[in-house]
């Protein structure tokens, strides 16, 4: 576990955020992955989390089974669609949508709301994990 | 027998022009009565408006049939003229009879009050018009309530002024609808010369209404709603960002502070979602949602107005202002490919995202 020295890392941000290229993202994500190791995670695997992200979970109430690509597609570069409302759904991947992966607060938000409702419990931070760097890769 | 051929003009051209014009006019308002076509049916009123207007100057100064002066009857005298007419003994009149001049200064009434209250409606409920801007939305439906009843009156008029016409047309063999295409009657003992019309007059009145009638109704057609004091441009960024990760962001005057509080408390079952709000972040959007923007629009009048004191709906389409305004629809129309839902809003309102939802913006897909 290699921990940068703080100085360094205000350093990188400071020079990222003036540059404001994608490369942004990987700050949020690095430090989620931090925190979520902190909470107990071990190795993140994108082949994992990409085996996460086809995990169908049966629907109590009936309807077609929940998945995250019930919304935002099989194809993280695609666009999705809203399940329920139908609403357009902004692709996924940050190759195809700089905006994502940008925000901690959003990734976590997203995730304690989206586990919640497609898996019925929220996500471990290992899974958490896998998520993050399976979709930073695509 | 000479004095059959002998031809009289009676109406004279302004008569029949505006007679025949109105008539179309009022035609074209029935049939662009849905708020859908609410330019057309606007421009319509404009024209009967304008021809109304210039109608009574010309009871002034056109010629001798044409004046008020020619058919200025008592109340008593048209009955009297109804129950003769009844009993088939009616006297022939060369102008208007007492009963055709009732039933026309009836129609030119109800014709001002219509086209009024029509003026009314929609600045009060969709903000266009001459008054946009000055008529609050209950006033707007009030004079639309107003509207249909003067329109329905006008149109029982109408038909009583064409059996009118018809009978009057048979009692005295003269063909009255053709003598108003023609302007002419044949003369008969007694009758006299027109008096001649105020020439400039007409023109200068004929102009001047038509140009303003045509331009009015061009510039209408141009102008949207006029922007409102608060807009979609002005719903807060908190809100929008919030709401419209999964759906419109609707705003928030179309539902009462009661019921975004359900929506949006915590552990609250948001159409099968949970929120999980930061405590900030849902504080701000139920401080939001107690002071609506945009409240003083009719749509967000018309919904609040018929959600009753102890009712929280959690659906905008759940309330009875809602659904009153959609029931004429097609239930294809809340359906793919046209629409994503009943909650699709913006799939026929392309100004969804405010609360003006002028009838103007609205595109039905498969209607």
């Amino acid at each position: 576990m290699m921990i940068r020295p703080p100085p360094f890392r205000l350093a990188a941000f400071a020079v990222l955020a003036a540059l404001g290229t994608s490369s942004c993202f990987a700050s949020a994500v690095d430090d989620l992955l931090q925190r979520y190791r902190t909470q107990g995670a071990g190795a993140f695997d994108a082949a994992v989390g990409a085996a996460q992200w086809d995990r169908a979970t049966p629907n109590a109430a009936g309807g077609e089974a929940r998945r995250c690509s019930l919304c935002h597609s099989t194809n993280l570069r695609a666009v999705g669609k809203h399940a329920t409302t139908g609403k357009r759904i902004e692709p996924m991947a940050p190759a195809a949508n700089p905006a994502r992966l940008t925000d901690a607060e959003k990734i976590e938000k997203w995730l304690l709301r989206n586990c919640k409702w497609t898996w019925g419990r929220e996500c471990t931070p290992q899974e958490k994990g896998n998520f993050l760097v399976m979709m930073r890769a695509q | 027998m000479a004095h059959e051929a002998a031809r009289i003009r009676v109406w004279d051209v302004p008569v029949r022009l505006v007679h025949w014009t109105v008539a179309l006019l009022v035609l074209a308002a029935w049939m662009t009565r849905e708020a859908t076509r609410i330019d057309l049916h606007a421009a319509a009123g404009y024209g009967v408006l304008a021809l109304c207007l210039f109608r009574i100057a010309w009871g002034f100064a056109g010629t001798r049939h044409a004046r008020f002066a020619a058919f200025m009857f008592t109340p008593g005298a048209a009955l009297a003229y109804l129950r003769d007419a009844l009993r088939g003994r009616a006297p022939r009149y060369l102008g208007h009879n007492p009963a055709g001049s009732w039933s026309i200064a009836v129609l030119i009434a109800c014709e001002l009050a219509v086209t009024l209250a029509g003026i009314v409606a929609i600045a009060g409920m969709y903000r266009m018009g001459p008054l946009a801007g000055h008529v609050a939305a209950p006033l707007g439906e009030a004079a639309l309530a107003w509207h249909r009843y003067i329109a329905w009156a006008m149109l029982a008029v109408i038909g009583v002024h064409v059996a009118g016409a018809i009978a009057s047309s048979l009692a005295h063999r003269e063909n009255l609808v053709a003598s108003m295409l023609s302007g002419m009657k044949a003369a008969q003992r007694g009758d006299s010369a027109p008096v001649r019309a105020f020439r400039g007059i007409a023109v200068a009145l004929a102009t001047l209404l038509a140009g303003g009638a045509a331009a009015y109704a061009w510039h209408a057609s141009q102008a949207r709603s006029r922007p409102l004091p608060a807009a979609a441009a002005l719903l807060p960024a908190a809100w929008r960002d919030e709401c419209s990760s999964c759906h419109l962001a609707y705003p928030p005057c179309l539902l009462p502070e009661r019921s975004w509080n359900a929506l949006l408390a915590p552990g609250a079952d948001h159409f099968g979602e949970d929120l999980a709000l930061a405590e900030a972040a849902r504080g701000k959007l139920q401080r939001i949602a107690a002071t609506p923007e945009g409240a003083a629009t009719w749509a967000c009048w018309k919904i609040s107005a018929s959600v009753p004191a102890n009712a929280t709906p959690l659906r905008i389409t759940a309330t009875p202002g809602w659904r009153e305004v959609h029931a004429a629809l097609a239930p294809q129309s809340f359906t793919a490919p046209d629409s994503a839902g009943r909650h699709d809003c913006a799939a026929c309102h392309e100004d969804a995202p405010s609360s003006t939802f002028d009838p103007r913006r609205i595109h039905l897909k498969s209607q």
